[in-house]
């Protein structure tokens, strides 16, 4: 990100008091990650050492991250409801579906992410599986793994 | 258009309720994330559709959600001087029929849930008619008062809920929002506010149960200039979804409630915490602090008072023990979410150490009609230590997951059985996990205890934020133990050492046990750790957190002792 | 003052006293991991942890953040005090088993072999390093990366840590002795083969930095980056440009 972007950004949290978690928001959103001379820059403005920026960034480590995440991100509930219901057991099927397209030396398998999400908020329909922020159902996402796989 | 006094407020009542009753049709479909996990969405296209192919004027709007899950997607449909007809599982394909019976002005009873006459608007206890005459095909629908989902239900949280568009501020003060605001500006004194939420004897519904009328006392009589009032909108409880609802619903009710708080604190500025990355939540919160500020709701000199009040939302970041109040602070305050000792209460040092007064979003949903009504007629609700309605989100191995709200001293039991539909066919119930996490298990062998808040707290459990998930003989205790511990272990802030390195410890143990390697030791051991971390942990994450521990050595020890001595799992879950 | 008593002696201390404070004017012996007098409590270890009882109520606290109050009384070594304590201990003593102070506090409790599966961490995570750059020095150089189990002291972004002074004060009062420093006579950059030389440095392993000796704001001289500790023991604050400064013209 360059320096004039987050200027701006800097420039649109002015009122607000604290704002560092919404600006690193900001940042994570646009880049996809929090590069680290975005960082630095960003401290040097606000006057706050990158350790404590790092501190921040590091511990909400499920809305913050140092590397750019995938196009593709599959988030696997694995809250209680979905636990209940045997989500351990859809994680190790997604898993095994992403293993598959590894194998088939599409080399797309870096497309996609997995995350194990706390709770996507849809436990009536438990286990749940969210792509690219659609929530589906374990075959409906297995189907659709495929149908991005195929997208280039 | 500003307002600034009872008229205008009755000004913009009429207009909602113009269009809560419209002269033409109004069609209102649920569009909470569930639904539209349904293909709602479809619904609502294809419902547009056909009512422009067939020429009927006709409104479609999008509502919140009544919280009968299982018939998503529900539409209901208002006919000028007809019933409101609720219609469950509405899909695409039964959208032709239905427009076709709207035309004609009939109801289809096939796909028709309940009818609704009149309703009682729960801030003023007026009542609100529908129809004065029900017509022959209308009756054969039964009232919603005869539906099984209302029958143990008293909705006062979600007295809005799949009843108004979100998005209208208008439609909110027809079901006489706004209308405690007024009467607290003008009619009581900051005091007088205060002396009915702690005669009404409300306690907050975020998870400890604390008397929320003695709290909003200690941080008006706080030292301070600047005072703060906080609402936690962050569902950090896996497996609940109720908050979802509240602020999808009628996110107006939580706005007027922290109002209310801030006037009767001395505070000037609000802040609400919403979960990150929960967009329409956030979309539905900003149109409403929006359109609260348009009307002069919020802002300066408020419905014409000397009162002025703003709210600011926030986002956190994802991390569970921000629920922990002073970790929640400290992520508005910018920092990192780690709790700090609290010798000294946040109401006398909270956000950036001034006096702040934090509730969930349930407690504030809960205060209008309190005010409105009279700590009287809430104290009638619920039982004698807890006073008032719980919402319930109820799901796992039920029937019917849905989120409803009842009395305080309903019993479990009813919650599973009439709300829920009892359990999943051919198997059993084995244990009710009630307040999330740290709540821990409570055998079936308990399913008559009421939902109060010193009664689970009696048997070992927590009513916390009231996500009741059901498990069935299917469950492994075992392995809803080491489920919960390992949610634990990645939630700890990792700041104190009985709560980083106990935690840990406990997750091996429970390992080792699902794995069949589990020692007769081990139950003494985690006895242990379980004794050492509910004492000597910072905050009530890691105070809490070995009670799910304890709550099944006490009750399903039989269990554990099987998975040490036979090696096996009677309920098949753990692999071994 | 205030009246109070511990383990049932009665004893007299000032007001905005701790319970650890009192206590150790007292000779009452209670053990701590994370505390330093000149700074601030943490309250993470947890170690000192006491029983309090109040207006009739009983509760557990930690004495080093716990004021004193009228009519108190402290219980430092109840059964269950002493069994909490040595769980913590017994957890700590299997994380860091190598480390010399929590292997002497696990032999004074009678901890002979820990029940759980051994580690090797040299740090315990008692947080006084960064607590001691930021509310001391206020350099703010160094910091806790990650939440829960996995969390670590490290440097941001674990690369080098930009804002150190190479003060030492962090390798003085971590009490596991994990932080190690070393002055240099020479230290080079190694770019594009060539070496250029720096002239001598201090280097702290654990956050990847090397400090080079600065010019005495007075003298003129070189010298190396000097110790705050003297402050920090007497409670004092850091004199303005004392990193500037070389000792000799302090």
């Amino acid at each position: 990100m360059n320096s004039k972007r987050v200027d701006e950004l800097i420039e649109k949290h002015r009122t607000e008091k604290g704002p560092l978690i919404s600006i690193l928001h900001d940042i994570q959103e646009e880049e996809g990650y929090l590069p680290e001379a975005t960082l630095s820059y960003l401290g040097d403005k606000l006057n706050t050492p990158l350790g404590e920026i790092y501190r921040v960034a590091s511990f909400f480590s499920k809305a913050f991250t140092f590397e750019k995440k995938a196009k593709h991100t599959i988030r696997v509930c694995q809250g209680t409801t979905c636990h209940v219901k045997c989500s351990d057991h859809v994680l190790e099927e997604i898993q095994e579906e992403l293993e598959k397209i590894k194998d088939d030396n599409f080399g797309e398998h870096e497309n996609f992410s997995m995350e194990k999400a706390r709770c996507l908020g849809c436990c009536t329909s438990a286990p749940n599986v969210e792509i690219d922020g659609e929530i589906l159902d374990k075959e409906s996402a297995k189907k659709t793994i495929i149908k991005l796989k195929g997208e280039k | 258009m500003k307002v600034k006094s009872i008229r205008d407020l009755n000004k913009l009542k009429s207009e909602g309720e113009k269009l809560l009753r419209p002269k033409n049709i109004r069609v209102q479909v649920g569009t909470t994330p569930y639904a539209l996990s349904r293909k709602a969405r479809d619904v609502i296209e294809k419902l547009k559709k056909e009512l422009d192919q067939q020429n009927i004027d006709a409104t479609v709007v999008r509502v919140g959600c009544v919280g009968i899950c299982y018939e998503e997607p529900v539409v209901e449909v208002i006919i000028p001087g007809k019933p409101k007809v609720t219609y469950g599982s509405i899909t695409v394909d039964k959208v032709p029929s239905l427009v076709k019976a709207i035309s004609k002005g009939k109801a289809v009873k096939k796909y028709a849930l309940y009818r609704t006459d009149q309703e009682e608007i729960i801030c003023s206890g007026k009542t609100f008619s529908y129809a004065s005459r029900v017509p022959s095909d209308y009756k054969k629908i039964p009232l919603a008062c005869e539906f099984k989902f209302f029958q143990p239900q008293v909705r006062i949280a979600l007295r809005n809920a799949g009843i108004i568009n979100p998005d209208s501020i208008e439609e909110y003060v027809a079901r006489g929002g706004y209308s405690a605001l007024s009467k607290a500006l003008t009619k009581m004194t900051p005091e007088k506010v205060i002396d009915v939420v702690i005669k009404a004897d409300v306690r907050g519904r975020g998870g400890g149960g604390f008397p929320a009328g003695l709290k909003w006392k200690t941080c008006r009589e706080a030292k301070g200039k600047e005072k703060y009032v906080l609402c936690n909108c962050s569902e950090g409880d896996p497996g609940i979804g109720m908050h979802k609802t509240l602020i999808e619903s009628d996110p107006h009710s939580i706005l007027e409630g922290l109002i209310i708080g801030g006037y009767a604190i001395g505070a000037m500025e609000g802040y609400i915490y919403l979960h990150y990355g929960y967009a329409s939540g956030k979309e539905k919160l900003l149109k409403a602090i929006d359109q609260a500020n348009e009307y002069g709701l919020l802002g300066k000199n408020i419905l014409g008072s000397d009162f002025s009040f703003s709210i600011i939302l926030k986002e956190g970041a994802g991390a569970y023990v921000c629920g922990e109040s002073t970790a929640l602070m400290a992520t508005l305050e910018g920092r990192s979410g780690e709790p700090r000792p609290k010798y000294i209460h946040t109401a006398e040092k909270g956000l950036w150490d001034c006096p702040t007064n934090l509730n969930n979003v349930e407690t504030w949903c809960n205060i209008p009609p309190i005010i409105s009504r009279g700590a009287g007629w809430y104290g009638k609700i619920g039982t004698k230590s807890s006073k008032g309605t719980k919402v319930i989100s109820l799901t796992g191995n039920v029937n019917r997951s849905c989120l409803a709200e009842v009395p305080m001293g309903t019993t479990m039991k009813e919650v599973i059985n009439k709300l829920g539909g009892g359990i999943v066919k051919g198997t059993k119930l084995k244990a009710i996990g009630v307040g999330g996490p740290p709540a821990g298990l409570l055998p079936a062998s308990l399913a008559d205890l009421p939902i109060d808040f010193d009664e689970l707290v009696k048997a070992g459990s927590l009513l916390g934020s009231g996500g009741m998930i059901v498990m069935n003989d299917k469950t492994c205790v075992v392995d809803m133990a080491r489920f919960f511990i390992k949610f634990l272990e990645e939630e700890s802030c990792g700041r104190c050492f009985p709560c980083r390195e106990g935690i840990k410890r406990m997750r091996e143990i429970l390992d080792g046990l699902s794995a069949g390697i589990g020692k007769d030791e081990d139950i003494d051991l985690l006895q242990e750790i379980v004794d050492c971390l509910s004492e000597a942990s910072l905050c009530d994450l890691g105070k809490s957190a070995p009670n799910v521990v304890r709550s099944t050595l006490r009750y399903f020890r039989e269990e554990y002792k099987i998975h040490i001595q036979q090696q096996v799992c009677p309920s098949k879950r753990c692999t071994m | 003052m205030i009246k109070l008593t511990i383990d049932g002696k009665k004893i007299q201390t000032g007001k905005n006293t701790t319970i650890l404070m009192a206590a150790r004017e007292n000779r009452i012996k209670i053990p701590t991991l994370c505390h330093h007098d000149g700074l601030s409590p943490l309250a993470n270890c947890r170690l000192c942890v006491v029983e309090v009882t109040e207006k009739g109520r009983t509760k557990v606290v930690t004495s080093c953040n716990y004021k004193v109050a009228e009519g108190m009384s402290v219980e430092t070594k109840t059964e269950n005090i002493i069994a909490m304590r040595k769980m913590i201990v017994e957890l700590l003593a299997s994380r860091s088993p190598n480390v010399k102070l929590v292997r002497e506090l696990a032999d004074e409790m009678g901890i002979k072999d820990t029940r759980f599966v051994l580690e090797n961490e040299k740090c315990i995570l008692c947080g006084l390093c960064v607590h001691v750059c930021s509310e001391f020095i206020g350099a703010r150089a160094i910091t806790f990366s990650g939440h829960g189990s996995e969390k670590i002291v490290s440097a941001p972004l674990g690369s080098s840590a930009k804002d150190c002074l190479g003060c030492g004060a962090c390798v003085e009062v971590c009490p596991a002795q994990c932080i190690t420093m070393k002055d240099i006579e020479e230290a080079r950059t190694y770019s594009s083969g060539d070496h250029e030389h720096l002239g001598p440095a201090r280097l702290i392993h654990n956050w990847n930095v090397r400090v080079l000796w600065k010019k005495c704001r007075v003298c003129g001289n070189m010298f190396p980056p000097p110790s705050p500790m003297k402050y920090l023991k007497e409670e004092k604050p850091l004199p303005k440009q004392f990193f500037e400064t070389c000792e000799k013209c302090q």
